[in-house]
């Protein structure tokens, strides 16, 4: 598989540009092509805010300070202005299908309007894509559903309106924010089951943002974990899931609940909270709340590097006298 | 909401109207009953008998029951008569059929420059919220809406019309051309007090459609350029105006009143002054009517406009 998108280095400020907070520091990954790499971590980990900058669509008061982001153009890495990128090469679904879809157009106007504006479809040509479009995403009826107004529809159909909008253009790549966190579970299970679908047909790469550890163990190949702005470990699924190389993944996945899980005992827990982004202490960002740590894991700043015995990339100094009894696969299928 | 539904918007919003206009008219007459003064008297002059006086208010009806003066006032309004001035030499209907042009091409002209002045002042303000062109406008709007009508206008008389010589010094034309010509500074004076209010709504409009997710999700999936602005941005930010606007005319129609008097144009708005001043009642009740009604349509034809933007509008 030859990699598809690049990010490297990515730094993203805010604040003043003398005293920047900066959300996301040096994080970095590479998107091959028809993979599912899924970027996992809790609310403020930057997760979302590095998604938004692969399409340069950063909230107001967010900029890029440093990094490099590539897309693959015939056969050769390349950086790329976003203006070209979206639409064309990069697609994007966002977390609230209730915002994210323009209230005064109707639905079949919505979906098309991308390549309306890329490629100058007429009306007809639009019209009868529109309706392949939203039949590919599932819609029961679209003839009809493409003469609605978004607030006519279900949050289910919404989403279903919305992947359909960011496949118009034919991307080759997926970001996906969240898509079905404001979901009910019964529809997050069809969204997921369609993004899968869509993928396999497609032969589309798709990055899932998510703090759902089981959404990624269903639907993505690889991933990495991030924490306070920054990735602490990277690996296939599988062993990440199996093995993690860092204490933080291992704290995650052990404080995830499975059928098993005891239901008179209290959940495990990662004492304490993720630092903001104006509190970050000097070294291993992880270090106050790990119980592994060293007085040596507070001075430094350990970059992600190859793990010796795992496939994976981890950041933690520790790793290599860390490595415990692999956590009990089984258990961690949802 | 489909076409069938707008319809039914509409008839709905027409259905709505009647009740509100039967309220009306009973202001109207009522406004009347209860102001101080003595139509008799006005009429036969302070030095008239008491015979002559009731000879009068038999003549004018004000002998009969309140209520019944009502349905009679009903009966002549629906009919088109609403009397004559207080001389008797002219019918209300006919002052009102010869001033209602002049006041309706003041109020198209000067809702157009309201609308050209807070189009293009929004659109500049909003390119960089807060920048120096945001700010400059702010406090520009601030002062438009402190200038008092009457103030604008005398001073667009002396300090355009008089030096230039390009707009009449008052008075209105006989020809399309001539009328636009004296319609274009009392319109601008008008304008000057009502634009900058359209101006902030429209303004945050924008700012708040370029910050909105949908416009991320609109530029994600490809659209831009002019498609971006006018269907993510401009298509959005327009509902809050326009039914703003409707109220504005409100209070453009009671500028109309000072500034017809200032420009001395032969309008509603000026029989309305003249009418105050000389105590004609019929006069005062006919004009408050027609002043009424026209808000209530404005009123009207602003939330179909509202509902023909807003697919969400229901009632």
């Amino acid at each position: 598989m030859t990699t598809l998108l690049r990010i490297s280095d990515l730094v993203l400020e805010t604040g003043s540009a003398e005293a920047p907070l900066r959300p996301v520091s040096h994080v970095g990954f590479e998107v091959s092509h028809g993979e599912a790499f899924g970027l996992v971590g809790e609310s403020g980990s930057g997760k979302s805010l590095t998604l938004r900058a692969v399409t340069g669509l950063l909230p107001e008061g967010v900029r890029q300070a440093g990094g490099t982001l590539e897309l693959e153009r015939d056969g050769v890495l390349r950086p790329y202005r976003f203006a070209e990128a979206r639409g064309r090469g990069i697609g994007m679904i966002f977390q609230e299908p209730m915002t994210a879809l323009n209230p005064t157009m109707r639905v079949g106007d919505l979906v098309t309007a991308g390549p309306r504006a890329r490629y100058g479809w007429s009306r007809g040509t639009a019209r009868s894509r529109a309706l392949d479009l939203l039949a590919e995403v599932g819609m029961p009826d679209p003839k009809a559903q493409a003469r609605m107004w978004p607030h006519q529809l279900s949050g289910g159909l919404r989403q279903r309106v919305m992947i359909a909008m960011a496949l118009a253009t034919e991307p080759s790549v997926l970001l996906c924010d969240e898509p079905t966190t404001a979901l009910d579970v019964a529809v997050q299970d069809q969204i997921l089951r369609l993004l899968h679908r869509i993928r396999v047909e497609r032969g589309l790469a798709i990055v899932f943002v998510t703090h759902d550890l089981g959404v990624v163990r269903r639907l993505c190949d690889r991933v990495a974990v991030m924490y306070a702005g920054q990735v602490v470990e990277t690996g296939r699924v599988d062993d990440v899931f199996t093995r993690p190389t860092h204490p933080y993944s291992a704290g995650l996945l052990r404080s995830m609940p499975t059928p098993d899980t005891p239901r008179d005992r209290p959940l495990a827990a990662i004492p304490g909270g993720q630092p903001g982004a104006g509190e970050r202490p000097e070294g291993c960002r992880f270090a106050p709340r790990c119980a592994h740590a060293l007085p040596a894991c507070a001075g430094l700043e350990h970059a992600l590097a190859p793990v010796l015995g795992s496939p994976s990339r981890s950041a933690c100094l520790r790793v290599a006298d860390l490595g415990g009894p692999p956590l009990d696969r089984k258990a961690l299928i949802v | 909401m489909t076409g069938r539904g707008r319809f039914r918007f509409v008839g709905k919003r027409l259905l709505q109207a009647i009740p509100l206009t039967l309220v009306l008219l009973l202001l109207v007459f009522a406004m009347l009953k209860v102001v101080p003064g003595d139509p008799a008297l006005q009429v036969a002059g302070p030095r008239a008998s008491a015979a002559t006086l009731e000879a009068i208010r038999v003549h004018l009806g004000l002998d009969q029951p309140v209520w019944l003066q009502f349905v009679h006032y009903l009966g002549r309004v629906v009919t088109g008569d609403l009397g004559t001035t207080a001389t008797g030499s002219t019918k209300v209907s006919t002052l009102i059929a010869s001033g209602t042009p002049v006041t309706l091409v003041l109020l198209a002209v000067s809702t157009v420059f309201t609308v050209l002045i807070a189009g293009a002042t929004a659109l500049l303000a909003a390119r960089r919220p807060d920048g120096l062109a945001d700010r400059l406008i702010n406090v520009v709007a601030a002062f438009g809406v402190g200038v008092p009508t009457f103030w604008l206008g005398i001073v667009l008389l002396a300090g355009v019309a008089l030096p230039t010589g390009a707009f009449p010094i008052g008075g209105w034309g006989d020809t399309p051309a001539t009328v636009l010509r004296a319609a274009v500074l009392p319109a601008l004076a008008l304008s000057v007090s009502v634009a900058p209010v359209l101006m902030a709504s429209l303004r945050s409009g924008i700012v708040e459609a370029r910050r909105s997710e949908y416009h991320a999700a609109a530029q994600a999936a490809g659209v831009r350029g002019w498609t971006l602005t006018r269907r993510f941005v401009l298509r959005n930010a327009a509902v809050p105006p326009v039914s703003l606007l409707a109220a504005l005319t409100t209070l453009l129609l009671s500028g109309a009143v000072v500034v017809e008097s200032t420009f001395g144009l032969p309008g509603l708005g000026l029989s309305l002054t003249q009418a105050a001043q000389n105590r004609d009642f019929n006069v005062i009740q006919g004009l408050t009517l027609v002043f009424s009604l026209a808000v209530v349509a404005v009123n009207l034809v602003g939330d179909v406009l509202v509902a023909l933007l807003d697919p969400r509008v229901e009632v």
